[in-house]
């Protein structure tokens, strides 16, 4: 690199008195390389500004130098003198270049977990360091002593500008003090809902109800406050604890859902059309569509259906388009989804719709595009997005459920019903729904009696207790006055 | 007197002032440090005059990669390095 920006010459020796013009050049600091034999003398590469300074020991030795090419940054610039309109947009490349490696363009946090990156570069942006940024601003010890300050969890960082980059790496230290406060503070176990007791079991604390007792919600189950006793059984003081224990409380829950005998399927045609969709900082235009009216005002017209293949483009795309598209209320409310919320796992689709694939039951996850570009000005974004989403006509059909069909959702509802009470370790005991058909439509109507395990917890009420560590302390001090 | 003292003192040949460093990688290349100049230059010896000797480097197709002030680095086949004391 130094030689080519330096400048380089290849000479060519000949004569009697080689290996002295060699000699006497190294004597005087030239450096040499590439030293080729040729039949009548040598050939050699030495720096262009050292060629003038060999003048001396050429006529010293009397050997004849010819140069045989010249290489490096000058013999450009000297080939492309004519063309200065070239010539200047590579300078101003290179000040551009130089110019932004001057700034930050891109912040990346390592390690972190409990905080996300949206709340470091935040906090970033509030000590006035975002990307754009000249890197002579950023002081990194001073950030990261800032950084650990600011977060708790932080227990250590390290800060560094990389090239372009500001990287920043922290450690952090996992809920070591949130499983010191539960374990210490005082609480009692209450009842989070009203019910029967079914069964008591005493970890640490007293038991204040016994199974069969009807309890109400907020009532205490087991006291932290244990009674200390002294020698002749009478409380002395209470020591407060943190309730442990399982009480398992029996109750009811009602269950009601409804399914109409009518449902409609949407029957799509065979022509097809696409639609292609740019977008520039969040804002989506149409550039072209299947037909004049594909997109009206609310940007979807009833009896097409539209999606986007998968398979188009890389997963930057999806995460933008996801991001973008879904927060657009007129995008995320399509019309299959909303006009047939009980067909998921219905086995009479019509055949024509299962070509649709995935998009027809969840359309959202499949927005994504085709192509992806974004583009930092200093505290500015140029983000551009464009996709082609492919649509197909469809017509509504009104079908009748039978009654078997209808058994199979609502049974298939209520076991997911019954699933998620099991992953909240609530257990069904006794099932009392019935399923029956009237004029709106089929039901699950009943009750379902249920095991539910009780965790709440609140903190000690210590008002009018003596409370064991005080009292300890009052004996102490009460020793000394004795004596005296 | 000198080599006394270096040998008592445990220093490295290398550190005596005037010493030559021959670095030899394989048979393709040697690198010459602290000599005085080139007495000859043919592709198949090249006699470099260090301090009190001449190192004769025998072989074919030689060449001087690089010739400067500090050092310089012959390359080709070589098949001898010889010291010659006069």
């Amino acid at each position: 690199m130094k030689r080519w920006l330096c400048g380089w010459v290849r000479v060519r020796i000949g004569g009697l008195g080689t290996e002295r013009f060699l000699n006497l050049c190294k004597n005087k600091g030239i450096i040499m390389w590439d030293i080729v034999l040729l039949e009548n003398g040598m050939e050699l590469s030495m720096y262009r500004q050292d060629y003038d300074s060999c003048k001396m020991m050429k006529e010293k030795t009397g050997v004849i130098v010819d140069i045989v090419g010249q290489y490096g940054l000058h013999t450009v610039i000297f080939r492309y003198r004519k063309r200065q309109a070239f010539m200047m947009i590579c300078f101003l490349f290179l000040c551009t270049l130089w110019l932004a490696s001057l700034h930050l363009w891109d912040i990346r946090i390592e390690n972190n977990r409990y905080y996300t990156d949206d709340q470091i570069i935040s906090w970033l942006k509030e000590q006035g360091i975002a990307k754009g940024i000249r890197k002579g601003r950023v002081d990194c010890e001073l950030l990261e002593q800032q950084l650990r300050d600011s977060f708790e969890r932080i227990s250590w960082s390290a800060i560094t500008v990389e090239g372009t980059v500001l990287r920043i790496a922290v450690a952090e230290n996992y809920g070591t003090l949130q499983a010191v406060y539960t374990e210490t503070e005082p609480a009692d176990l209450v009842a989070s809902e009203s019910g029967i007791v079914e069964s008591v079991v005493v970890r640490k604390g007293i038991s204040q109800v016994k199974p069969g007792d009807t309890v109400e919600k907020g009532q205490i189950l087991i006291s932290g406050a244990v009674p200390v006793h002294d020698d002749n059984g009478e409380v002395t003081a209470y020591e407060q604890v943190h309730a442990d224990g399982d009480v398992m409380l029996r109750n009811s829950l009602e269950y009601r859902d409804v399914l109409p005998a009518q449902w409609d399927v949407k029957q799509y045609r065979e022509n097809e059309g696409s639609c292609l969709h740019l977008g520039i900082n969040g804002k989506y235009w149409v550039l072209k569509s299947p037909v004049r009216l594909f997109h009206d005002g609310k940007r979807r017209l009833q009896g097409w259906k539209s999606w986007i293949d998968r398979d188009d483009v890389s997963g930057a795309v999806k995460t933008v388009l996801n991001s973008k598209l879904d927060t657009d209320p007129d995008r995320t409310g399509d019309s299959d989804l909303d006009a047939d919320p009980d067909h998921i796992g219905n086995s009479d689709l019509d055949a024509d719709t299962k070509h649709i694939g995935n998009s027809d039951l969840d359309p959202d996850t499949d927005r994504i595009g085709t192509g992806y570009y974004k583009w930092y000005l200093p505290e500015q974004k140029l983000e551009i997005v464009w996709y082609q989403e492919k649509a197909m006509r469809y017509e509504i059909i009104h079908l009748w459920r039978s009654e078997a069909q209808a058994r199979a959702i609502l049974q298939k509802k209520l076991t997911g019903f019954i699933k998620n009470l099991d992953k909240n370790e609530i257990v069904v005991v006794e099932n009392q729904i019935r399923i029956y058909y009237d004029a709106v439509g089929y039901h699950a109507d009943g009750r379902l009696m249920v095991l539910s395990p009780q965790k709440a917890h609140r903190p000690l009420d210590t008002t009018g207790l003596l409370l064991y560590g005080h009292q300890y302390e009052k004996d102490n001090e009460e020793i000394p006055a004795q004596q005296e | 007197m000198k080599n006394s003292f270096f040998q008592a003192m445990e220093i490295p040949a290398d550190m005596k002032k005037g010493v030559s460093l021959l670095e030899i990688s394989g048979c393709q290349e040697i690198r010459v440090e602290n000599f005085k100049n080139i007495c000859s230059y043919t592709d198949s010896q090249i006699r470099i005059l260090a301090s009190g000797y001449m190192i004769e480097v025998e072989g074919c197709q030689l060449q001087i990669a690089y010739y400067g002030e500090n050092f310089m680095r012959i390359t080709g086949k070589i098949c001898a390095v010889n010291f010659d004391r006069r």
